[in-house]
C-alpha cells in the first residue's frame, strides 16, 4: 500500500519535473542560456490556471491548452524584445538579465494577487479511487494522465515534426541549421515559447496538487537545473529522464530523512552530480556538449 | 554568359582587420571553380562572408541577378545558394535521414523529401543502409556523403563547398571527388569549391583562383597554376 503510494506520488512529481526541467533544458541546449526565470512561468501558469477556474468555472485540466498558449505567446515575446540581446553576451549577462525578470515576474505577481496561498480545488478533490483495496485521489491519477500526455505529445513533437528536428538541429549544430534555411533566431523564440508553454502546463497542474503563491517557481528553478544536470545539460530527453530520478530521490529522502529534507535533496544531488560527473548520468549523446 | 555569382570588391573580416579585402570572383552557370591558397588566406572567410554568415563590410554578392549582401543566411539558402561547411557540420545526434530532411528544410514536403532522398542514395548507395544511424556515429568519407547530400537536399542553384578532403584519408577523398563532378553534371549547377590540395582541385575545377593574404593573386586554369612557381610560393607560403 505505501510503496504503490510512493509509486503514484513519485511518476506524478517526477512527470512535473520532467515538464519543467524538459523546457528549461531546451532552452539552454538552443541557445546557451540558464533561464532563472523559469519558474516564475510555472507560478504564471499556477495562477492562469487558477484565474481561469475561479472565475469561468471550468476544470482546471481543461485550461491547460489555453494557459499553454498563453505562455508559449509570452515566452516569445519575452525571447523577442528581452533575451535576444543578451544571447552573444557572456553568460553572467544571461543570468543577471533573467535573475532580474525573475525579480519583476515575483514582484509583478504580488502586487496583482497578494502573497497568500491558494489552491485549485475542482469539485472532484477530495474523491479517491478504490482499486483492490488501494486508494488513489483521483486528482492524482488525472494529473498522472495529463503529464504522460504532455510528455507523449512533446516526444512527437521533437521527434516527427519539421519544426522539431529544426529545434534539436539548431541546439546540435547552429551554424548547419542556418546553412540549412533554418531562420535560427525564429527557432529560438519558439523554443522560448515551447519553455514557457510547458512551464506554464507544470505550473497548472501544480496548482491542483499543491498550494501556491507567487514565490513558488523559486526552489523549481533550483529544481529545473538540478533535473537538466542529471540529464545532462541542454539534453531534452536526459531531462525527462532526471525529472523522474529527482522526484523518486526526493519522496525517498523525505521517507528516509523527514520532510524537512524535502528541498535540499536537490541541491544535494546538484552537487554530487557536478563534481563526481558534470556531463550529466542520464545524456544523450551528442546533446549534452558543454558549450563555452 | 552572366555570371550565377558574383562578388564583387568584398571586404570583411571578424575583428576591425579585414581577413579579405577588395575581393572579386564570379561563379558562371555550370561551371566548377576552386579557390586555393594557403592555410589562413581567407578561402573559407569568402565563402562564409557569401552565405552571409559573416556580414560584408564592403562590396556586394549578387546571386543570380539578385543582391543578397544585406539578407540573412536563411533568405540565401531560399534563393538557392547552398554550403557544405568545413568539417562537415552535420547534426550529430540526428540520424542520417533526419540530417538528410533538415537539408530539405525549406519544401518539406514529404514526397519531395523521398524524391530526394533517393537521389542522395542514388550518389552515395553506402548511405542507404545508414539512415537511422546517428550521425555523430558514422566515418568520416560516410559523413563527408551526408554533408554533400544535406546540400543537395536543398536543390541548390549553385553549391560552394569548403574543404571536401578535409581529415579524410586519401583513398576516401578519390571517392568523394568525382562525385562534385557527377553533382554538377548530375543537377547542371555550378560549384565554387575550396581546396587544399592542388593537385586534386586541377583534375576537378575548369577554373581557379589563388588567394593570398585576403586578395586574389592569381586566376585561370589550374593547369596553369600547377606549373607556375609564384603559385607555389604563394599556395605552400614559401
Amino acid at each position: 500500500m505505501e510503496s504503490f503510494q510512493f509509486v503514484v506520488n513519485g511518476l506524478m512529481l517526477g512527470g512535473i519535473y520532467a515538464i519543467v526541467g524538459a523546457g528549461f533544458a531546451l532552452v539552454y541546449g538552443v541557445m546557451n542560456v540558464l533561464n532563472v526565470a523559469h519558474g516564475s512561468f510555472i507560478m504564471i501558469g499556477a495562477y492562469l490556471t487558477y484565474w481561469t477556474v475561479t472565475l469561468l468555472g471550468v476544470d482546471p485540466f481543461v485550461t491547460l491548452p489555453a494557459s499553454a498558449v498563453a505562455l508559449f505567446a509570452f515566452g516569445y515575446l519575452v525571447q523577442r524584445t528581452v533575451i535576444s540581446r543578451v544571447l552573444h553576451a557572456s553568460i553572467f549577462m544571461t543570468f543577471i538579465l533573467t535573475f532580474g525578470l525573475d525579480m519583476f515576474l515575483i514582484n509583478a505577481g504580488l502586487v496583482a494577487w497578494g502573497g497568500s496561498y491558494r489552491a485549485v480545488r475542482p469539485s472532484y478533490a477530495d474523491d479517491v479511487l478504490i482499486m483492490g483495496g488501494l486508494t488513489i485521489p483521483y486528482v492524482r491519477l488525472v494529473v498522472l494522465v495529463a503529464v504522460v500526455a504532455v510528455i507523449a505529445l512533446l516526444l512527437l513533437f521533437m521527434s516527427k515534426t519539421r519544426l522539431g528536428i529544426a529545434i534539436k538541429a539548431t541546439a546540435l549544430e547552429r551554424e548547419a541549421a542556418q546553412l540549412a534555411g533554418v531562420d535560427v533566431k525564429q527557432i529560438d523564440a519558439i523554443t522560448f515559447g515551447l519553455s514557457a508553454a510547458l512551464a506554464g502546463v507544470a505550473g497548472g497542474l501544480l496548482a491542483v496538487v499543491l498550494p501556491f503563491g507567487p514565490f513558488m517557481g523559486v526552489p523549481l528553478t533550483g529544481k529545473a537545473f538540478t533535473v537538466a544536470v542529471l540529464g545532462g545539460l541542454g539534453s531534452m530527453t536526459g531531462a525527462l529522464y532526471g525529472g523522474f530520478v529527482l522526484a523518486f530521490a526526493e519522496i525517498g529522502g523525505v521517507i528516509a530523512l523527514g520532510g524537512e529534507w524535502a528541498d535540499g535533496i536537490a541541491f544535494i544531488i546538484l552537487l554530487v552530480v557536478l563534481v563526481l560527473r558534470p556531463r550529466g548520468l542520464l545524456g544523450k549523446e551528442f546533446f549534452a556538449e558543454v558549450k563555452v | 554568359m552572366a555570371a550565377m555569382l558574383e562578388v564583387r570588391d568584398l571586404t570583411t573580416g571578424y575583428t576591425d582587420v579585414p581577413l579579405i579585402a577588395d575581393l572579386s570572383i564570379s561563379l558562371a552557370p555550370g561551371e566548377v571553380v576552386a579557390l586555393l591558397g594557403a592555410n589562413g588566406s581567407g578561402k573559407t572567410t569568402v565563402l562564409r562572408a557569401i552565405m552571409g554568415l559573416l556580414p560584408a563590410w564592403q562590396g556586394r554578392v549578387v546571386f543570380d541577378g539578385q543582391e543578397v549582401t544585406r539578407r540573412a543566411v536563411h533568405e540565401r539558402v531560399k534563393a538557392g545558394l547552398v554550403m557544405v561547411p568545413a568539417g562537415r557540420r552535420l547534426f550529430f545526434g540526428l540520424s542520417v535521414e533526419d540530417n538528410l530532411k533538415m537539408g530539405g528544410y525549406l519544401t518539406w514536403e514529404s514526397r519531395l523529401l523521398r524524391e530526394r532522398m533517393a537521389e542522395v542514395f542514388a550518389l552515395f548507395p553506402e548511405l542507404g543502409k545508414l539512415r537511422t544511424h546517428l550521425a555523430g556515429k558514422l566515418s568520416g568519407g560516410e559523413q563527408q556523403m551526408v554533408a554533400l547530400g544535406r546540400a543537395l537536399m536543398a536543390r541548390p542553384r549553385a553549391l560552394l563547398i569548403d574543404e571536401l578532403s578535409l581529415g579524410l584519408a586519401p583513398v576516401v577523398v578519390e571517392r568523394l571527388m568525382p562525385a562534385v563532378e557527377k553533382i554538377r553534371n548530375l543537377f547542371g549547377i555550378p560549384v565554387l569549391f575550396v581546396e587544399q590540395d592542388v593537385l586534386r582541385a586541377v583534375e576537378l575545377a575548369d577554373r581557379a583562383y589563388v588567394l593570398d593574404q585576403g586578395r586574389i593573386a592569381m586566376e585561370g586554369h589550374p593547369k596553369q597554376f600547377a606549373q607556375d612557381r609564384r603559385l607555389i610560393r604563394a599556395y605552400m607560403g614559401v
